[in-house]
């Protein structure tokens, strides 16, 4: 029988432990293995998962590239598309009234030529300015003065400019200055 | 003539030219960002692509939308991308629930666990490749909280510096101190054996 009281002789519990040599899981010396080994994983899986993240990062940079300069063509090219549609559209609406124009126009003077028979010139004049004025100012038209062949004169004006309900002169005031003599030598 | 940008130049100074459209400005932050964003993303993705994916999003989506950063209310860029990172990662791992029925869940769960459990028993280390080796510390990793999670990622598998750490996850140097501490007994006791 072993005395418990006989220091030289190791317990049973240290003798086991020394014997399959497991060092005890509180023991510091053993953590501090581990603890290297666990260092070394770190180191190894560190390197590999930094090369990974490198790797994937210059082709996620190569990408985002790609990426933002393709955003960018297509938005100059739909840029570009909205240009040409406005721009399409606009000549468009603008063909369109100035279709209406010489409609408008060529109704008016009609009506006016027509009348101008029965009515003094002055009156007829009148009349065609307020046709005009009300015609321009409710379609908000740009009317070209080349129109005024439509009334029958054989004599074109050489000018293009128009006139505008946009623009800050009124319609009557427009007429009146560039108009009035042409219309009155017809 | 495109102005060309230094590694030098502040997080500020560089999103301030990404605001203006500058695209060389925004090339240069992704390149000083994405790798620690796709290394963060990647502890809550499946897989390195699907981190990729999620970065490459969220860079784009700065590209599109650089005025929802604002620097006036004195967060730093680094940090407002870590929350972007966070945010979206959690966003997908919702998403990727969603996808999978519970039983499929639970079958990748408990190969997780009996892989990791696998990998802390046989750490030969030496005699295995280092993608096994990131693959059995990466289980480990994940038995640890998120916090402590994200401290590892960046500061032991990313190595970056504390100070830099600790100013992506908005917190103080001691803080990240104490969760690199906690993690670290956590890991060993992973380790050691029974």
């Amino acid at each position: 029988m072993t005395n418990k009281f006989d220091k030289s002789q190791p317990s049973p519990k240290i003798a086991d432990r020394a014997a399959d040599n497991t060092p005890p899981p509180d023991d510091p010396s053993a953590d501090v293995g581990i603890a290297a080994q666990l260092n070394s994983l770190v180191a190894v899986a560190s390197t590999y998962h930094q090369k990974q993240i490198t790797a994937a990062s210059a082709r996620v940079n190569a990408n985002l590239r790609t990426l933002v300069q393709a955003q960018n063509a297509r938005s100059s090219d739909s840029k570009e598309l909205v240009s040409r549609h406005a721009s399409d559209s606009a000549h468009a609406l603008i063909a369109e009234r100035n279709e209406q124009s010489s409609i408008g126009f060529k109704q008016i003077f009609q009506l006016a030529a027509e009348k101008w028979r029965e009515l003094t010139k002055a009156a007829a004049l009148a009349t065609a300015c307020i046709l005009f004025g009300l015609f321009a100012i409710t379609n908000n038209v740009a009317i070209d003065r080349n129109d005024l062949s439509l009334v029958g004169s054989t004599e074109r004006i050489d000018t293009t400019e128009t006139y505008s309900v946009a623009q800050e002169v009124s319609f009557d005031d427009w007429l009146l200055s560039t108009e009035l003599e042409y219309i009155t030598s017809i | 003539m495109k102005p060309s940008y230094a590694p030098g130049d502040t997080d500020d100074y560089l999103i301030n030219a990404v605001k203006g459209g500058d695209e060389q400005a925004f090339f240069q932050l992704a390149q000083r960002h994405s790798a620690w964003m796709i290394g963060l993303a990647r502890r809550y993705c499946e897989s390195l692509a699907d981190a990729e994916d999620l970065v490459q999003e969220i860079l784009l989506r700065i590209w599109n939308h650089p005025h929802k950063f604002d620097e006036c209310r004195g967060t730093k860029l680094s940090a407002w991308l870590y929350t972007l990172v966070k945010n979206a990662s959690l966003d997908y791992i919702k998403s990727r629930e969603r996808r999978k029925d519970k039983h499929e869940r639970w079958g990748i769960y408990r190969e997780v666990l009996v892989q990791a459990e696998d990998n802390a028993y046989g750490l030969s280390a030496m005699a295995i490749s280092a993608e096994e080796q990131f693959n059995q510390l990466n289980a480990m990793i994940a038995k640890l909280p998120p916090d402590q999670q994200v401290a590892v990622e960046l500061a032991y598998l990313q190595a970056l510096p504390q100070n830099k750490v600790g100013e992506l996850m908005g917190k103080s140097r001691k803080a990240v101190e104490s969760l690199l501490s906690r993690a670290k007994r956590s890991l060993i006791s992973q380790i050691r054996p029974e």
